[in-house]
């Protein structure tokens, strides 16, 4: 084979890849922008799924020393987790906060007494005032609960110091006062209840495994658009491709250099359009002050380059089972559909029913995303390296005896 | 010098040529006639080096096919019965693809075909006579000797019928060999041996 055939059809290649690509530019930078946007959205939504809408609880307090306290008292008490998390206490007087309870602008309202503190102190139980609405919504009966546990924990401790000093005061004579007493079991109380907090480990299992949401659905989008681009290569498979091809073959071009050709141009051109890409995308996440975590380093470039030559031989092999280009954009469009499905990429696998967890772990597009993921965001692990490299050649390989077997049908 | 010896072809257990044999000298144009489907198109597919036959040899001036590589390349030019160009590029890319060379094709080419206003033009953009002739140039890119045609003027009018048809003699007059197959009385009146093809036996008509 001449050496000036084989630069030939490199370069004829390439300009048959760009004209499809001219022809279709509309087409797919409204696919992309759809893309982008869908997953985008979907993003935003399992990120606000785990938001909780907090309440706003009144605090009516009495006026002078001991409302002052009360406030400190009830800021220290917002401070905890497991309050901020679900609460934001404001401050008013009762009838703003009934006021605000009948219009909606408030979600429940805690009246303390004159002389609540006091009361406590000398073991008279006044109780406090819960205001709520006539209609609650969830978050209302969240903080509702959490209001009754809390309350429920210090009468169950308090009952246990009285108990305690009861005992003491009918069996065994005493040698310190009993407000001392209580105060000395009330700090032994308070260091043992916290103690127990260390009984639970919380540890976070994510179905985002450990890209954040953002990272993830960007590693989403990224993918799908990188698939469904591959209906520009359907344009170099056909037509009068055939007769073309066995002429080739002729000159010295068979379908294994042919098929070479068409993957390196292919890997080439999805290389280039990914490197666009993230180039874009950080110029936007720059500009937005959005923290992606995303940068152009050598083991990206080289990611990239693997993750284009994986995706080539996959689009080498779909265009190389028939010869009509309608038949095989249509297999495209079909394989994509189900892989977005199932590889996770629309809703993590974690979320799917168990055939279609099953179907993903195989899928390309689940190898896709994933090398997606560690490329830009974290590193691209040795097994996956394999793994893409392994797509590529495979499914490479498969289009290239395609190819054979329709040259000698 | 083309010699073709005992050429057989089968697909399954259907033999669809037997045999064929015949001789071409420099200045022959060889016409092979028959019903559709008689095997014309695929003799010409192994005499071009694109399908091999079964058994049978084919020498162009000393050089076996089977032999060497390089025999089809050198010594033939292939004009198949499909458009063999690819639409979506010009008339000039089309023309690199088959002379492994980029930009402007010779001057005797381009003069021979009347090339010059349509270069770069879209395949897809030219009639169907402008395509077989830029097919054709295709085919005669790197002067090959011996050219196959398989029925080249077929669905053109009778204009581009006839410069067609001058052109195929003026290649001849050059000491090239034509071997086509035809449905065209015209072409088969300009050729110097006619064939008939029927049952995958070539007989010879004249």
């Amino acid at each position: 084979m001449k050496k000036g055939y084989l630069l030939q059809y490199i370069r004829i290649e390439y300009k048959r890849m760009l004209s499809s690509f001219g022809q279709m530019l509309i087409s797919i930078l409204l696919m992309s922008v759809i893309i982008g946007i869908g997953t985008a959205g979907i993003g935003f939504v399992m990120t606000h799924l785990a938001d909780y809408e907090k309440v706003t609880v009144a605090m009516v307090l009495p006026e002078g020393e001991e409302g002052s306290t009360l406030k400190s008292l009830s800021s220290l008490i917002q401070m905890q987790e497991s309050v901020s998390d679900i609460a934001n206490f404001t401050y008013l007087s009762e009838e703003d906060a009934r006021k605000g309870i009948k219009d909606g602008s408030i979600q429940a309202a805690i009246i303390l007494g004159d002389t609540f503190i006091n009361d406590i102190m000398t073991g008279i139980n006044t109780p406090a005032i819960v205001l709520l609405p006539a209609k609650t919504e969830l978050n209302t009966d969240v903080f509702h609960e959490e209001v009754r546990n809390g309350i429920s924990l210090i009468r169950t401790g308090e009952a246990g110091i009285y108990a305690v000093t009861d005992t003491w005061i009918n069996g065994y004579s005493m040698v310190i006062s009993r407000s001392d007493m209580e105060n000395l079991l009330t700090d032994l109380f308070t260091i043992n209840a916290l103690d127990r907090n260390s009984v639970i480990n919380d540890t976070s299992v994510s179905a985002f495994g450990e890209s954040s949401i953002m990272q993830y659905y960007i590693a989403s989008g990224f993918a799908l658009i990188l698939l469904f681009f591959g209906l520009i290569f359907g344009n170099m498979y056909a037509g009068n491709d055939i007769t073309v091809r066995k002429k080739l073959r002729v000159n010295g071009i068979g379908p294994v250099t042919a098929g070479i050709v068409r993957l390196l141009v292919m890997t080439t051109f999805i290389f280039g359009i990914s490197i666009i890409a993230i180039s874009i995308l950080m110029i936007y996440t720059n500009a937005a002050g959005i923290s992606a975590g995303i940068y152009f380093e050598t083991q990206v470039i080289l990611g990239l380059l693997l993750l284009s030559f994986s995706l080539s031989g996959f689009f080498h092999f779909i265009y190389s089972l028939s010869d009509i280009e309608a038949q095989n954009a249509m297999i495209l469009i079909l394989v994509a559909i189900l892989m977005a499905f199932s590889s996770g990429c629309i809703f993590p696998m974690a979320f799917l029913p168990d055939v279609f967890q099953k179907i993903g772990m195989f899928m390309p597009l689940r190898i896709w995303r994933v090398g997606i993921s560690q490329i830009l965001f974290s590193y691209l692990e040795s097994g996956n390296w394999m793994l893409l490299l392994a797509i590529g050649i495979i499914f490479g390989t498969g289009g290239i005896i395609c190819q054979i077997r329709k040259m000698h049908s | 010098m083309l010699e073709v010896r005992d050429i057989t072809r089968a697909y399954g257990k259907n033999k669809v040529l037997k045999g064929i044999s015949f001789d071409a000298a420099p200045g022959d144009q060889i016409a092979i006639i028959g019903r559709n489907g008689s095997g014309k198109s695929t003799f010409l597919r192994i005499l071009a080096g694109i399908d091999k036959p079964a058994e049978g040899t084919i020498t162009f001036w000393g050089h076996r096919a089977d032999k060497e590589k390089s025999v089809f390349r050198q010594f033939t030019g292939y004009l198949p019965q499909d458009n063999p160009l690819l639409d979506e590029l010009n008339v000039q890319d089309n023309i690199s693809l088959w002379s492994g060379r980029g930009g402007r094709p010779s001057e005797e080419l381009i003069r021979e075909f009347f090339l010059d206003d349509i270069l770069k033009k879209k395949v897809s953009q030219l009639s169907g006579g402008m395509k077989r002739r830029v097919a054709i140039a295709c085919a005669c890119v790197g002067n090959p000797p011996v050219l196959i045609m398989d029925e080249p003027t077929a669905a053109l009018d009778i204009y581009y019928k006839k410069e067609i048809r001058t052109w195929m003699k003026n290649f001849r007059q050059g000491n090239g060999i034509i071997v086509v197959a035809t449905h065209d009385e015209l072409e088969m009146n300009d050729s110097t041996k006619v064939f008939s093809m029927e049952n995958g036996v070539l007989t010879c008509r004249r």
